[in-house]
């Protein structure tokens, strides 16, 4: 069992469907919540508490509809991660245009059309936490990454100015910036080039699953309500 | 739908007023004036009752009732001077 009592929590988990929003959706599953996974593609995750939700968030209208719908059936939204990304690496002035629209679509605009209407939701019950899930790669600004590290840099400003906005209703806003996790989208990089970096990093290893539902925890735990605009990066990188 | 329209609109407001401290509370009717050099909203309070308005409209009535576009900002009179413009407002919008 997760050690935090969430039964009593909606949490929306964007990109839910595989990698690391499947694990932290699973990880507020142990913990009693009731999840709502977004994806564009089918969820593989499997319990009761499980509502999966197929839906492109690049799609402004798409994502109004999901959260109308949303607010019918539950009621309310208490935690939102906003995990949906996609990564192209390529030196920049070959990097297709179009994988650099599809990276500024997902990861900036998607985040932002589902956190906009996802903390009106959570203004009606005075009480919220958005979590970014960010990359090591807006502090590193590793070489290929140029686009998708400005797509993260660019969301988790976003969530930093939301933070004032919204600090009156309860709602925080911060970032757990990831360094490298084995996933799908780590694995299209050159595996000498990852094990490269990991080693300049203050904490010379890949991050686990624990790694990151810490830090999930104590964004969303009741007692770090004066929490808000911060990012706290894995494996030493700042 | 026009005591309906109006019981959203005094929803949202009763919530504002609830959460200031007694002498900075405003009195609710048709004529109050919302926004602009008379108003009783700051422009956070604003926004807070637009969100509240637009979701409690389109659970009512099942359809967007946008309070913040370009139409609804360049509307005349402006919507937001007072309780009556507004509740005019979101009725012409809704019988369309």
């Amino acid at each position: 069992m997760s050690k935090v009592d969430y039964s009593q929590k909606i949490v929306m988990v964007t990109g839910a469907s595989r990698g690391i929003g499947a694990l932290i959706a699973e990880h507020f599953l142990k913990g009693g919540a009731n999840v709502i996974g977004v994806a564009r593609k089918a969820g593989s995750l499997s319990n009761a508490n499980y509502h999966h939700r197929e839906v492109d968030i690049t799609d402004a209208s798409s994502v109004e509809d999901m959260m109308f719908e949303v607010r019918k059936d539950f009621g309310k939204l208490n935690i939102l991660v906003n995990n949906a990304a996609v990564l192209t690496s390529q030196h920049a002035m070959i990097l297709p245009a179009e994988s650099s629209v599809d990276m500024i679509n997902t990861n900036l605009i998607g985040m932002i059309n589902v956190t906009k209407e996802a903390v009106k939701v959570m203004k009606k019950g005075k009480w919220g936490r958005v979590i970014g899930i960010g990359s090591m790669a807006k502090s590193l600004e590793p070489i290929g990454d140029s686009v998708y590290a400005a797509s993260k840099a660019g969301a988790e400003t976003y969530l930093n100015v939301l933070a004032k906005e919204l600090g009156k209703f309860n709602i925080t806003c911060n970032t757990l910036a990831i360094s490298a996790f084995p996933t799908d989208m780590l694995s299209q990089l050159p595996q000498d080039k990852i094990q490269e970096l990991i080693n300049t990093l203050p904490v010379p290893r890949f991050a686990e699953a624990g790694d990151i539902t810490n830090v999930i925890d104590f964004f969303a735990a009741e007692a770090s309500a004066a929490i808000t605009a911060q990012t706290v990066y894995l494996n030493g990188v700042n | 739908m026009q005591e309906k329209v109006k019981a959203i609109i005094f929803e949202a407001l009763e919530e504002l007023n609830e959460e200031r401290e007694d002498d900075n509370k405003f009195e609710i009717n048709q004529d109050t004036i919302l926004f602009g050099t008379d108003g009783v909203l700051d422009s956070l309070d604003l926004v807070s009752s637009i969100v509240d308005m637009e979701g409690a409209l389109a659970a009512e009535f099942g359809r967007k009732v946008p309070l913040s576009d370009d139409r609804a900002m360049n509307a005349e009179p402006v919507p937001f001077t007072s309780i009556a413009t507004l509740s005019a407002y979101i009725l012409g919008v809704l019988e369309e």
